[in-house]
């Protein structure tokens, strides 16, 4: 190479490192603003009258209904997706089959429609004036503005998560693992867990743990079929709206600090089983 | 055990993979699959061992047909071409599986599964690695733990899918006379699958070679070489030249199968020496025959006289000496 | 030889037909009821209902909402993919973790922060106020909501991609005499682009349809600051199923569309 060039590329560098320089302050900059000012705030407005009040908060009668009530959704939407991602992930990864990207799509499908649509089908499915609202009734059996209602649009927002994660780690495992299995004697449940179960453990956890944030934080679809009645069909997200609507920010935001150091475990969690994720993906791709 | 192929068949989709094979193995033989990729040689692998299921015909072990045993029930020993170790389990464990998997009725002690496992390790000479996970080994570790691991049930019948193919040339050469040896002392019938025409006449007893979906040629490393039945036998097992000879005509010859000459002699034809290779014993000349594009390469012990002061660029005389006779080029 | 079906791996019609039934239930059929639902009105209904003044009003507030959002996603989530993945500076990993906070929390928490944070009296706010205009309660303060949900659609998209670029390609380009804006022109940007515009079209999409986190500072006074999904719930709130679902349709049939472009873009990404 040429003294010439040479010379180039050390000015090259020389205007890299400034531009560096700029360019990490501004990723800053908009991490800080965009990302960290929001946390700052929330929990300025929730301690601006103290601890106690921040409490208080939280412990009232409904603050503790509205949790209960969404740890009921988390508790049933997570396993039924976690089943469904499973079933879903072993079929698509597994077998050579028709309309098999049909299928991915459908699955995706939840993601791409708006929560309040995601409501909305089922206030239209089993309200009072919905395809089995007339049958419900006369059966007295109350699915919108009711517990069920609740739970149902969790499930239907949270549906892809598990089955997301798992498709393209099963893709990317194959199946000669399991086929070994099977040849060393293993029965079809056998192989299942002791094979691949533990191959797509962290998968697994990684999708579980982005289940369970959307499923305790949904508030569109959820906020649709609860009729916001306080103490009964309040989760978490719409106890906060309720607050905030009747000006007790002080509560609001103590309510919302919960859930945000929620999400903060929830992001930990998900680093966590990330890390262990590619760890082993960059140990099978050395192989 | 035997092994019977009776007219077994397979496509995938449009794929003729296999095309009506009939194939007998003898008990206690190490026989090689050989072709070249997309002959349809893994495919017959997967369909002896059951992880396919052929379209038509039938495959029986020592006459008892086992088409629609399931994969469980044959008690094949089966090692795949990446070694297919169970990642999150260790060397143990592996090595364990198919142990730990029997009914519990016919299921050994943990004790007796341990005392197991480190023979198997042992006479796999990696008892130290016990403790060991599948990434931490390197390839032709892995490759020995997988063997044990297939052997660990006691199979009758044992199948490698390529078992050299990952692994780098020293390592292949030192596993595929062990992997031989090992076949000597345990009873066994095994079959492999390969690309590669040294290992399998350096191994197998007998070779099947494929192409296309059908046998070619059935026999002894020997005999396929020397009486290769097809052009492409011959193209397959060995380097080849092709000297044309007008009309349409043709002699195949392997490099070996030359007689060289610095002099102008009879029956001999006249070439420019375009390469000089010392490979050890031997050396390689590359010529150029007038009247023909493509080179011949001819080799020759070291000490040959003809080679002695030769240098690129003069002319020498060789006679091909086949062993084919004349072809018509098709 | 492994993408092959096996035989002897078991469950094909057991995980299958679940899959199918799960999905029938929960999604597919509670969708086509609404299709359904659609059905029962004329064409000329649908028309008077999606063309009504407050109707076009909202689905150009959230259009252009969203379309802004993912703009400025497009570039802040690049200068941050670009910095996570090229430098290695104090920080970065906590930075890198935290870009999927507006995933992780609900979006009704961000919602009131961000209408804290915003409104006239607010820490941002009250500078706005100070320089003459308003945030929260306006189109802009809707366009920073959606940019805040949806921040990381674009950086997540493009890390991969931009960690798959090796180094080498740059400076062989430096090499042989290219300006740094020539290799950003030439080698960079033809790579990235397949899935920048994913990252968009996600970001746009997921803006189109989002609600909590735009409710709170929209102000929702209709035909100036009220979302599509906002008037979906106003709707349904009056009992008029038809009003509701006839936008719920036109909402379905926009995201379909974008899902089918941005499918058919990451399969131009795979086929790379």
């Amino acid at each position: 190479m040429s003294t010439v060039t040479l010379a180039a590329i050390s000015a090259a560098r020389r205007g890299h490192a400034l531009g560096r320089t700029l360019l990490i302050a501004a990723a800053w900059l908009a991490f800080a603003l965009l990302l960290l000012l929001p946390l700052y705030i929330v929990l300025s407005e929730a301690l601006k009258q103290g601890l106690g009040t921040f409490f208080t908060a939280l412990i009232e009668p409904d603050a503790l209904s509205a949790l209960k009530l969404t740890l009921i959704a988390v508790a049933i939407s997570v396993p039924l997706n976690v089943v469904f991602g499973l079933a879903a992930a072993w079929c698509v990864s597994k077998y050579e089959f028709r309309g098999k990207s049909l299928l991915v799509t459908l699955i995706d499908l939840p993601f791409s429609v708006s929560p309040v649509i995601a409501g909305l089908i089922y206030v239209l499915l089993f309200g009072a004036q919905g395809f089995f609202g007339p049958w419900l009734q006369d059966r007295d059996i109350q699915i919108i503005f009711a517990v069920p209602g609740i739970v149902l649009a969790t499930v239907f927002v949270t549906v892809p998560f598990v089955a997301r994660e798992l498709i393209p780690l099963m893709q990317e495992q194959g199946s000669q693992e399991e086929e070994a299995a099977r040849l060393l004697g293993a029965s079809g449940w056998q192989m299942f867990w002791h094979v691949t179960l533990p191959n797509i453990k962290w998968g697994l956890i990684y999708g579980v743990v982005l289940c369970t944030a959307r499923a305790m934080g949904e508030f569109g679809a959820v906020s649709v079929v609860s009729g916001h009645i306080r103490g009964v069909t309040n989760t978490l997200p719409l106890h906060v709206e309720i607050l905030y609507n009747e000006y007790n920010h002080v509560a609001a935001f103590s309510v919302a600090s919960l859930l945000l150091a929620l999400a903060l475990c929830i992001l930990l969690l998900k680093q966590w089983s990330e890390s262990r994720l590619t760890r082993l993906k960059s140990n099978a791709a050395e192989e | 055990m035997s092994i019977e192929i009776r007219n077994v068949s397979k496509r995938f989709g449009a794929f003729q993979a296999l095309n009506d094979i009939n194939l007998d193995i003898h008990s206690g033989e190490l026989v090689a699959l050989l072709g070249p990729s997309g002959c349809g040689k893994t495919t017959l692998l997967r369909i002896i061992a059951g992880l396919e299921t052929p379209d038509a015909g039938s495959i029986a072990f020592h006459g008892e047909d086992v088409s629609g045993h399931d994969v469980r029930d044959r008690n094949v020993g089966f090692v795949f071409q990446h070694y297919a170790l169970f990642r999150h389990m260790t060397v143990f464990d592996n090595v364990a599986f198919g142990l730990r998997m029997k009914p519990k009725a016919e299921r050994p002690s943990e004790e007796q599964i341990a005392a197991k496992v480190h023979e198997l390790l042992s006479m796999v000479q990696l008892d130290w690695l016990a403790d060991r996970y599948p990434e931490q080994l390197s390839g032709g570790q892995r490759q020995r733990i997988a063997l044990a691991r297939a052997l660990a049930v006691e199979p009758k019948i044992l199948l490698l899918d390529e078992p050299f193919g990952a692994l780098d040339a020293k390592v292949r050469k030192e596993l595929r006379r062990w992997l031989a040896r090992l076949h000597e002392e345990i009873n066994l019938t095994s079959v492999f699958v390969t690309h590669d025409q040294e290992e399998a006449m350096e191994v197998a007893d007998r070779i099947v070679v494929m192409n296309r979906g059908v046998i070619e040629q059935i026999g002894a490393p020997g005999e396929v070489y020397e009486q290769p039945a097809s052009d492409f036998v011959y193209h397959f097992l060995g380097d080849s030249n092709r000297l044309h000879l007008g009309d349409e005509h043709h002699i195949l010859f392997r490099p070996h199968e030359v007689s060289l000459s610095r002099e102008p002699l009879a029956d001999h034809r006249s070439a420019e020496v375009r390469d000089i290779r010392p490979l050890g014993a031997i050396t390689r000349v590359t010529l150029r025959v007038d009247g023909q594009d493509e080179l011949i390469e001819a080799e020759v012990v070291k000490s040959h006289a003809s080679l002695v002061g030769l240098a690129r660029g003069e002319r020498l005389y060789f006679h091909p000496l086949p062993t084919l006779p004349q072809r018509v080029a098709g | 030889m492994s993408r092959r079906t096996s035989p002897v791996i078991p469950g094909f019609g057991l995980t299958l037909g679940y899959t199918l039934v799960y999905l029938s239930l929960l999604v597919l059929i509670p969708l086509g009821a609404m299709f359904a639902h659609a059905a029962q009105l004329s064409w000329a209904q649908f028309w008077a209902i999606v063309s009504a003044p407050r109707v076009v009003a909202a689905l150009q507030l959230s259009f252009t909402t969203a379309l802004f959002a993912a703009l400025l996603n497009g570039i802040v989530g690049t200068l941050l993919a670009w910095v996570l993945v090229r430098y290695r500076f104090p920080g970065r990993k906590i930075i890198d973790a935290m870009i999927d906070l507006p995933f992780a929390l609900p979006t009704a928490v961000a919602g009131i922060a961000l209408t804290a944070l915003y409104a006239p009296a607010g820490l941002v706010g009250q500078w706005a106020q100070a320089l003459g205009f308003k945030i929260a309660y306006t189109p802009l303060g809707i366009t920073l909501a959606l940019t805040f949900v949806t921040l990381p659609f674009v950086v997540r998209t493009l890390q991969p991609v931009l960690e798959d670029i090796p180094r080498e390609v740059e400076e062989a380009a430096a090499c042989l005499g290219a300006k740094p804006w020539q290799v950003f022109r030439y080698v960079l940007v033809p790579a990235v682009l397949p899935a920048w515009l994913t990252g968009f079209a996600l970001a746009f999409a997921r803006g189109i349809g989002e609600y909590g986190s735009v409710i709170f500072i929209a102000g929702n006074m209709p035909m100036k600051t009220e979302i599509l999904p906002l008037l979906i719930m106003v709707k349904l709130d009056q009992y008029d199923y038809r009003g509701a679902t006839s936008i719920g349709v036109l909402m379905l049939v926009v995201s379909f569309v974008l899902l089918l472009l941005i499918n058919l873009l990451q399969r131009r990404i795979e086929k790379r």
